[in-house]
């Protein structure tokens, strides 16, 4: 009987949340898979219309350009998201004092909120009194009107992107100070310049920070929400896929067809990360591995 | 054995966990709703849903707590959603607990009533003595008409009407506006108010400012076209239309008596204006600009330019009554009070008998109450349809900003809105 107690109160310990987890994750899972084949405006009862959605999303202009809009903006601001995030953590590791100001003030991109940042940048970002083409009059250039033409929609939100690399120092710098002292030090005593300590020490064992960045990055960029929906731009330049897919479900009380791309935008960012997970072997060194690795050898030998 | 006996335990205790938490929510529930009925000897218990809030809503709350001294049948209780107010009522309305009346501008009524949120009121204010639709202007009226059925009755009326900065209009000797001005004035008035003042090459004194608002609709109306008709079909690319949409297009691209866009919105048009750097702007007949502006210069106020057809789009905004409410009769006679003792707080009423009250309410709006009288007879809303807010977003990414960014003719942009839309609709 004691026995049989023991067996199962650890259930109804977890029993709050494996409630929680039904109710409020699977369960949402179930539904919305459902929804994505229904015409559902959320008033009324959602009717089953099979693979409608789909075929109509791969026929909807919108959806097209908030697609392409997207991709066009992953592919720039995530290689050179990591590659300033990088660059930023490299250039604080040093031990200098008041490096900490310099640390927290190039972390403060990721402290404020989202919102205000937004703001902050329509006003950076105005062409005739905004900081950026001020500074740029100083040099006898006369700066483009960043979010009211079309084609320079895309590049301010990279730029926006590329300010807020400060945010992802922090992993960098933790990577940075894990690196043991001693590689670069026999790496010295060969004769190592800093490039070929970077390129042969720092860049391979930061290699699970970049891809964990990568990852990140990937999900973080097809979502991009926030600025995009605040300050917008030109043209359907800003109109990024989690805009299209909000004005569908709240503004046209679309919310099947909404549900659709969400399943869409989902197995599109399953589908590179399983690309950025099967290649990491080729590129990601884990100095775990290596010394799990060693050890297996070694008890082999013994063998 | 001894495992049945456990399994039911556990399930017994989910189950148990479940009800208290279940009975816990419908517990208090019931206990506010007895709570207020029994201090307003059992009268229906009405909740009323609307976007007012901090000083709005406290205007608000004395009208309905004076309705409610008042009221035999009802007692109203406001449910006040300052922010995401159309998002919390989809959502509550899809859980069949909408507010029993609440508010909605123009372009959500058709879409609610073909959806089958909200109730015809026909029945209950046809012979009501306190109703006189009659009485009731006929552009905010016909907004709350869905398929030959009334779903609402308008509590406001916010006519679009032309400002002028009359000190800058003297300053440069231009002849003030009128209210029989044509567009062609206005675009003479307009030329010749915009300057470069300092003299540095670049113009910082405008005639007028358009950036996203007035709606395109103030122009295809009064050149006597229509976006889309009362039948639902598509007329934005008609020659009429077109005649609208190259006004707007020449004021713009042409003459350039407008800000750029990203100045203006980064601005704020009604900003520039009191700062005197717009001469002529397109406000709500409500607006307070006058005391704003206070004494930093004078400001005049008439209706909008027109080409062959008098027009101006207001903002209207109804009170409706939900399909779920229990007691009907109760809730559309609160609706009725509710809106009667509303036309009496907000300007512009859109009712003809309350109009002469402006003047009390808002003493600064004495001096053009003959204009806003007659804008009020020419004001409408859209021709709204189920799918009014795709309509906006189609026209405004393949009309209004292509044009405002200069990069679409006029016939071009009435062509592909006149597709998107014919899209939309299914035509």
């Amino acid at each position: 009987m004691k026995k049989n107690i023991k067996k199962y109160e650890g259930y109804i310990f977890i029993l709050p949340w494996i409630l929680g987890f039904f109710i409020f994750t699977i369960f949402p899972i179930g539904f919305a898979f459902y929804i994505g084949f229904t015409d559902w405006n959320s008033f009324t009862e959602p009717k089953f219309i099979g693979l409608d959605n789909y075929i109509s999303l791969f026929k909807d202009p919108n959806f097209l350009n908030s697609l392409k809009v997207t991709v066009i903006y992953a592919a720039f601001a995530i290689p050179l998201g990591i590659v300033s995030s990088l660059l930023i953590a490299v250039i604080v590791n040093v031990k200098v004092k008041g490096i900490y100001l310099f640390r927290t003030a190039l972390y403060l991109p990721a402290v404020v909120s989202g919102v205000s940042i937004a703001l902050l940048w329509r006003w950076i970002l105005d062409p005739d009194y905004g900081l950026i083409n001020f500074l740029l009059s100083y040099i006898g250039i006369s700066g483009p009107n960043w979010l009211g033409d079309p084609a320079w929609v895309l590049p301010s939100y990279v730029m926006m992107a590329i300010w807020g690399a400060g945010g992802g120092m922090l992993t960098y710098l933790a990577g940075l100070q894990d690196i043991p002292r001693s590689l670069y030090e026999s790496a010295e005593i060969d004769g190592a310049g800093w490039w070929t300590k970077f390129r042969h020490i720092t860049l391979p064992m930061l290699s699970p920070v970049i891809f964990y960045n990568l990852v990140m990055g990937i999900i973080g960029a097809f979502r991009k929400f926030n600025d995009a929906y605040i300050i917008g731009g030109a043209g359907n330049q800003a109109q990024f896929y989690m805009v299209y897919l909000y004005e569908n479900a709240f503004n046209f009380y679309k919310m099947g067809y909404a549900t659709a791309m969400a399943w869409i935008l989902f197995i599109i960012i399953l589908l590179l990360t399983l690309l950025v997970f099967k290649t990491s072997p080729l590129w990601v060194f884990y100095s775990g591995e290596l010394e799990n690795g060693k050890k297996k050898k070694t008890k082999n030998k013994s063998r | 054995m001894k495992r049945n006996f456990w399994r039911k335990v556990i399930s017994g205790v989910a189950v148990a966990f479940m009800l208290t938490g279940m009975i816990g929510c419908s517990d208090s529930s019931n206990t506010a709703k007895e709570g207020s009925s029994s201090s307003s000897n059992k009268k229906v218990e009405l909740k009323v849903g609307t976007w007012a809030g901090a000083q709005e809503l406290k205007e608000f709350q004395a009208i309905v707590d004076k309705l409610n001294q008042q009221a035999k049948d009802y007692h109203l209780t406001i449910q006040s959603i300052p922010a995401d107010y159309y998002k919390k009522i989809q959502t509550m309305a899809a859980a069949k607990q909408a507010p029993d009346l609440f508010w909605l501008s123009q372009e959500y009524i058709p879409m609610y009533a073909k959806l089958g949120v909200i109730s015809p009121i026909d029945e209950y204010v046809k012979d009501h003595p306190e109703v006189n639709l009659d009485d009731y202007f006929e552009g905010p009226l016909k907004i709350g008409e869905v398929d030959g059925k009334l779903y609402g009755l308008p509590w406001i009326n916010q006519p679009v009407m032309l400002y002028y900065n009359q000190t800058l209009f003297e300053k440069y000797g231009v002849e003030l506006p009128k209210p029989n001005w044509t567009w062609e004035d206005f675009r003479k008035a307009a030329i010749k108010l915009t300057k470069d003042t300092n003299n540095d090459g670049k113009v910082d004194q405008f005639g007028t400012v358009v950036d996203g608002w007035p709606p395109i609709a103030l122009w295809i109306w009064t050149y006597g076209g229509e976006i889309v008709d009362k039948d639902g079909k598509v007329r934005i690319d008609e020659p009429e239309a077109i005649e609208g949409i190259k006004m707007f297009d020449q004021l713009i691209n042409k003459d350039k008596v407008t800000p750029s866009k990203t100045q203006a919105q980064n601005t704020g048009g009604p900003e520039m204006f009191k700062t005197g750097k717009v001469a002529m702007f397109f406000g709500g007949a409500g607006d307070d600009l006058e005391k704003q502006i206070g004494d930093a210069f004078k400001v005049g106020m008439t209706k909008v330019p027109h080409a062959t057809k008098e027009a101006t789009f207001s903002w209207i905004a109804a009170t409706v009554m939900s399909s779920t409410t229990k007691n009907k009769e109760v809730a559309a006679e609160a609706l009725i009070d509710l809106t009667n003792a509303i036309h009496e707080w907000k300007i512009l009423p859109p009712t003809k008998s309350d109009l002469t009250n402006v003047a009390k309410i808002r003493p600064d709006k004495a001096y053009a109450i003959d204009v806003i009288k007659e804008s009020s007879t020419i004001s409408r809303g859209f021709n709204n349809q189920d799918k009014q807010n795709e309509l906006d977003t189609a026209i405004w990414q393949q009309l209004y900003e292509p044009i405002l960014l200069g990069k679409k003719s006029p016939e071009q942009a009435a062509k592909d809105a006149g597709n998107a839309l014919r899209k939309i609709l299914g035509q």
